[in-house]
């Protein structure tokens, strides 16, 4: 049985802001709120997306007395993810302003 | 009028302040209540991520829509480290008959949302104990649902008169 991500609207919303603006490591509030995905459908997500190996997360890298508040878990696309996201992306072709799969 | 709706305003904005007030205990409960509902390996880890989430978010009406998405996140999260389990499990040559049962009482989770099931497939005995299988989702259909639903209630209904007359 395959490991593969099921690719669905939210998951490319999340996959396309890594591509977009690649950064260090981007929390869930972070990424849901530039995606505007809702929490219910974000963490699933996320969760598929780190054990198929497309994303990583490590803890930010803070002491939680100094900073006055619990240690983010920021996440960031792997090699392979981006790999992979590029391969997703190429499949879909812009139409008015929407996204449709190309194959 | 004009009374009433004075007095309509300063209860509604009472009832409002009131509401505002109980918000972040509640979010906080909702956050405990979802956490509980995940994988006992997950727990830790997404109590503390969630937690530093939801403090990132703005607003009180708006952090507790926030925990209310962690109900569901925590639903699927347990439904998907089940499958990816079974899933690894149906992978391995063979496996313990008792460890999948375990695994099945701990996401029961999967049986009491009644619209979908897990069937096994291609089981192959190798010893009294162990085999080989595939796990498989599918979806109940309705008439299997109400079947479901009808035999609970029966077995719920003996339950309680055993309990009398044991009594």
């Amino acid at each position: 049985m395959t490991n593969e991500p099921r690719i669905t609207g939210p998951t490319l919303k999340i996959i396309g802001q890594f591509i977009a603006a690649p950064q260090e490591g981007l929390s869930g509030a972070d990424i849901a709120k530039a995606t505007g995905v809702s929490s219910g459908t974000l963490y699933p997500v996320l969760f598929r997306l780190e054990k198929a190996g497309w994303f990583e997360s490590k803890w930010e890298s803070v002491d939680p007395s100094e900073v006055g508040r619990p240690r983010r878990r920021l996440y960031s696309l792997t090699s392979l993810g981006a790999k992979k996201s590029r391969t997703v992306f190429q499949d879909l072709v812009p139409l008015n302003g929407r996204l449709l799969w190309e194959s | 009028m004009g009374i009433v709706t004075v007095l309509d305003a300063i209860v509604a904005k009472l009832a409002v302040d009131e509401i505002k007030a109980y918000l972040p205990g509640l979010s906080r409960m909702v956050l405990a209540c979802a956490v509980r509902k995940l994988p006992d390996e997950e727990q830790d880890r997404y109590r503390e991520e969630w937690t530093a989430d939801l403090s990132q978010v703005v607003g009180d009406i708006s952090t507790f829509v926030y925990s209310l998405g962690f109900l569901k996140a925590a639903a699927v999260i347990s439904i998907n480290d089940f499958l990816i389990a079974a899933r690894a499990a149906a992978n391995e040559e063979q496996v313990s008959l008792a460890s999948m049962l375990m695994k099945a009482v701990k996401y029961r989770v999967l049986f009491k949302l009644g619209i979908m099931d897990l069937r096994i497939v291609n089981w192959k005995e190798i010893s009294e104990s162990h085999g080989t299988f595939e796990m498989r989702p599918y979806q109940l259909s309705f008439k299997e649902w109400i079947r479901r639903i009808k035999r609970s209630l029966r077995s719920k209904k003996q339950r309680a008169v055993r309990r009398r007359f044991s009594d």
